[in-house]
């Protein structure tokens, strides 16, 4: 039997064999050698941070101050005030908490929907596949945001545990159950590839059932595309929540959200420009943010990067 | 290399939007120019008219261009008082025009019209083209309602210019029986009457006998309407040429009235009125009296229920919770920082004259008094959390959280949604936590099969603006605050509130006895205080923004803005 150790390539030129024992440790070096990805992670983790900080504000984000309304930017409010005389940093923060939320639950919900079905279709392949995906193939076809207004507006007046109004988890729900067809193509696509491998073949023959050679074989070595694939759905959803809060489905005032904040700022927009300006940078930041992320992580699962120059990422 | 072309491609994104953005502006800021001497306006609204018909839909835009090109027997001017417009003359007690029976409690009115109107094809207008108005209006499948309907026993035609409508009640409101800001007459022999009052043809192609004539419907898009070379009125309308442009945007509305590229734009809100307080191209009319008043309907049947007595609200239907609010909300503030103090504020139905006499003392601000009532109501917050719960309260179970949805429509804009704010945490301070709804209009106040949620009792506290138009509010209690109106279908009394004394008194209303009528509506004030069923808060002021060439509008809380188009000058 080779000895390990005497095949193990240096750190800039990972042998494949060891990538394969070591996959996460090398993905996680390539990552950091993508230096929008590392700028991206730092700015998201920052964003993230400063709002589960929120509370460290002095401001009340839902309390009034009718004496101070429409302040410009100060030492006292440093992204100023909004109509009701609101701190409006506090309110961004908090409220990126609620628009941050929105993507990862809705992106949760996708995953939890989108995984299996597409781990199933690809696995067994035959009817059960053509059925999975011409239902995904319908759900792709609908108009997404229309559907999303649809949904919000009838789940607003169910009452019902978790979906009480437009909570966060119904707005979530609603993004979340039209963004897993992505999830279920590029899993399947995936399986596909995988179940004919040797490794799987052997599990078989070693008598494995079908969930242990689904969870333990293949979805394993499936998780990079699913990754990097979430990190960009993420971005869609805080853009989703965004647009449904903008035009009054989505979270309700006085809880703030970037998507409503940014449409509270229409009427103002010329005369105290920072209403719209802030809410908007932070929505931008997140979104660029988790796509370099995306980015890095795409390049680093990427089996062909990983046989190349170290060089060649700058 | 991916990185470098990825931020050049954002930078050139980032260019590209900011050069499309200058240039929109460029294009819009493009002044209109005239090369006729044509005296032109242009009208600016957010939405096509449904027709010329505001009995069909009333979305105010139909009202707007119906006062362009048709007229009713008589309209009521921004002052309340009414004016003859086909009406010779207003048929009075004194000129004998209005005759009673006093025993058999009813009433004929006699109406005769000028005779040198025409319609825009030279035939004149005659009482054959009311009475077929009239007969349109009473079909009872494709007829519609109109205030005073149930009223009116027979219209009947005298001559060619003189009918009668008998009443078999005394209605006080007769003299907008067939005018105001809503009802119009309709030509006889244009119009089909096969199609029905609220579907025929001439809804959206009207023959006039207006001062002006619809020349061009483009939808979504303009109207053009011409003079009406035929108008009554000597040397009247001034002007030649009426658009009214499409343009869904408030805020390029407000933009386009800022430099003087429209001449009118209707019902602005209190953030457009500080706006073009400067404006030297343009200026802001407002009503010299008030009509709709901003206020609570809080529903005293089970939120999804529509009756009080089978199934009691859990929190609103204790008067002291309805009263503990109407004391916990600051209304000064609300109109000062809100509204500009632009408006005004009212705690009476009754303050509008001639009926603004009676004497009900103007309820205080009182934060910590209304913690005492909801105390001593059994609304105590135990559990610490700035939410009261039911511990021996009347009509919810123990532990019941005082908490309610608070529901308001989109279409008012901000100033609306900031003030439903501040009553939030105005009353959460006192322990009643408000969970925010905002809906659209048409939502909020669909009929209840369609799911209408007023109709259907499908909420707990709204807020919105609402009142009467005309001087006569007997039928607008009447819908607000009788019995029968708190059935879903038949009125909008939201609160479905039943009180027998205050519905004796509604009746005792329906009478031409100015003194007795006084009476009444102080009586009924006076019971309104004491039951709160809906909280009355200020009035919103009423306004319209004109460019400053115009001369002649007027707002008017009783019509739309072109109530008076015929007067209007061009300096």
């Amino acid at each position: 039997m080779a000895d390990l150790a005497a095949i193990k390539g240096t750190p800039e030129f990972p042998h494949p064999l060891e990538s394969q024992v070591n996959l996460f440790g090398n993905v996680w070096r390539r990552f950091l050698r993508h230096k929008g990805a590392i700028g991206g992670l730092i700015v998201f983790g920052l964003l993230i941070a400063l709002t589960v900080f929120a509370f460290v504000s002095p401001y009340d984000p839902e309390a009034s101050s009718l004496s101070e309304r429409f302040e410009a930017p100060s030492a006292a409010h440093w992204f100023g005030t909004d109509a009701l005389g609101t701190d409006l940093l506090t309110r961004i923060l908090y409220g990126g908490r609620i628009s941050l939320a929105v993507g990862g639950i809705a992106v949760g919900i996708a995953l939890i929907i989108g995984v299996p079905i597409g781990a199933i279709a690809g696995y067994y392949g035959g009817k059960l596949d053509a059925i999975l995906m011409r239902i995904t193939d319908a759900f792709l076809s609908l108009p997404p945001f229309l559907v999303l207004i649809l949904l919000a507006a009838i789940l607003r007046e169910v009452e019902f545990p978790l979906f009480q109004r437009n909570s966060v988890f119904t707005i979530s729900f609603v993004i979340g159950i039209l963004s897993w067809m992505t999830f279920a193509r590029l899993v399947r696509a995936a399986f596909l590839t995988l179940r004919e491998m040797d490794y799987v073949n052997a599990a078989r023959a070693l008598g494995a059932s079908d969930a242990r050679i689904i969870l333990g074989h293949i979805l394993p070595n499936s998780v990079g595309p699913i990754i990097v694939e979430a990190t960009l759905q993420l971005g869609y959803a805080i853009i989703q929540e965004a647009g449904l809060s903008f035009l009054g489905f989505g979270i309700q005032p006085p809880t703030p959200s970037w998507g409503n904040l940014l449409s509270d700022a229409q009427e103002h927009f010329i005369r105290y420009p920072w209403l719209a300006v802030f809410p908007g940078i932070m929505i931008f930041l997140s979104i660029i943010s988790v796509n370099y992320i995306g980015d890095g992580l795409r390049d680093a699962f990427d089996p062909y990067k990983m046989l190349e120059k170290v060089g060649e990422y700058t | 290399m991916s990185t470098m072309y990825r931020t050049l491609a954002l930078l050139t994104l980032i260019s590209v939007s900011m050069l499309s953005l200058l240039g929109c502006q460029t294009t819009s800021s493009t002044p209109t120019t005239n090369t006729t001497d044509e005296k032109a306006i242009k009208i600016v609204i957010s939405e096509d008219p449904p027709s010329f018909n505001p009995m069909v839909a009333d979305t105010g835009f139909d009202a707007l261009v119906m006062e362009l090109v048709l007229l009713g027997m008589t309209d009521v001017d921004p002052n309340g008082v009414v004016f003859p417009e086909l009406a010779a003359e207003l048929p009075t007690l004194e000129n004998g025009g209005v005759t009673v029976d006093e025993e058999a409690g009813s009433m004929s009115v006699t109406w005769k019209l000028r005779q040198d109107v025409q319609w825009q094809d030279g035939k004149p207008v005659t009482a054959d083209d009311v009475l077929f108005t009239w007969e349109a209006i009473q079909n009872p499948e494709t007829g519609s309602w109109i205030p005073g309907i149930d009223s009116i026993e027979s219209v009947e035609q005298v001559d060619q210019y003189t009918f009668i409508v008998n009443y078999s009640a005394i209605y006080p409101g007769y003299l907008t029986q067939f005018g105001g800001e809503q009802i119009a007459i309709w030509p006889a022999h244009y119009c089909d009457a096969t199609q029905g009052f609220v579907a025929w043809d001439c809804g959206r192609q009207p023959l006039s006998d207006g001062p002006f004539i619809l020349q061009d419907w483009i939808e979504g898009d303009h109207m053009t309407f011409v003079r009406n070379e035929k108008y009554f009125a000597a040397g009247k309308p001034e002007i030649d040429k009426v658009t009214v442009q499409i343009v869904p945007d408030d805020s390029v509305r407000k933009t386009m009235i800022q430099q003087g590229d429209a001449d009118i734009d209707m019902w602005i809100n209190v953030n457009t009125i500080n706006d073009l307080k400067d404006s030297d191209k343009a200026k802001v009319s407002l009503s010299p009296s008030d009509r709709f008043v901003m206020r609570l309907f809080m529903n005293q049947a089970e939120k999804g229920t529509v009756d009080a007595k089978a199934a009691p609200h859990p929190i609103l239907s204790d008067v002291r919770v309805r009263q503990a609010i109407r004391m916990a909300v600051d209304v000064d503030t609300l109109n000062n920082e809100i509204f500009f103090g632009l408006g005004h504020p009212q705690w009476t139905e009754f303050f509008r004259p001639p009926y603004n006499n009676c004497d009900v003392p103007r309820p205080v601000y009182d934060p910590e008094a209304a913690q005492a009532l909801l105390e001593e109501a059994g609304w105590t917050d135990t559990d610490n959390d700035g939410m009261r719960e039911c511990h021996g309260c009347a009509s919810a179970a123990e532990g019941y959280e005082m908490r309610m949805e608070f529901i308001t429509y989109a279409e008012y804009g901000e100033p609306l949604e900031l003030t439903q704010q501040l009553i939030a945490e105005m009353l959460g301070k006192v322990g009643i936590q408000m969970e925010l709804t905002v809906v659209e209009g048409s939502v909020l106040w669909a009929d209840a099969e369609s799911g209408g949620i007023e109709l259907s009792g499908n909420f707990d506290v709204d807020l919105w603006d609402d009142g009467y138009a005309g001087v006569d509010p007997t039928d607008f209690l009447w819908e607000l605050y009788s019995i029968e109106a708190a059935t879903p279908g038949y009125g909008w009394n939201l609160a479905h509130w039943k009180n027998e004394e205050l519905d004796a008194l509604i009746d005792e209303a329906y009478t031409l006895d100015e003194a007795s009528r006084q009476a009444t509506f102080c009586k009924m004030a006076d019971i309104l205080d004491q039951e709160a069923p809906v909280i009355l808060l200020f009035t919103v002021p009423n306004a319209d923004a004109y460019s400053s060439r115009l001369e002649g509008v007027q707002s008017s809380i009783n019509d739309l803005v072109t109530w008076n188009i015929a007067d209007w000058k061009l300096k």
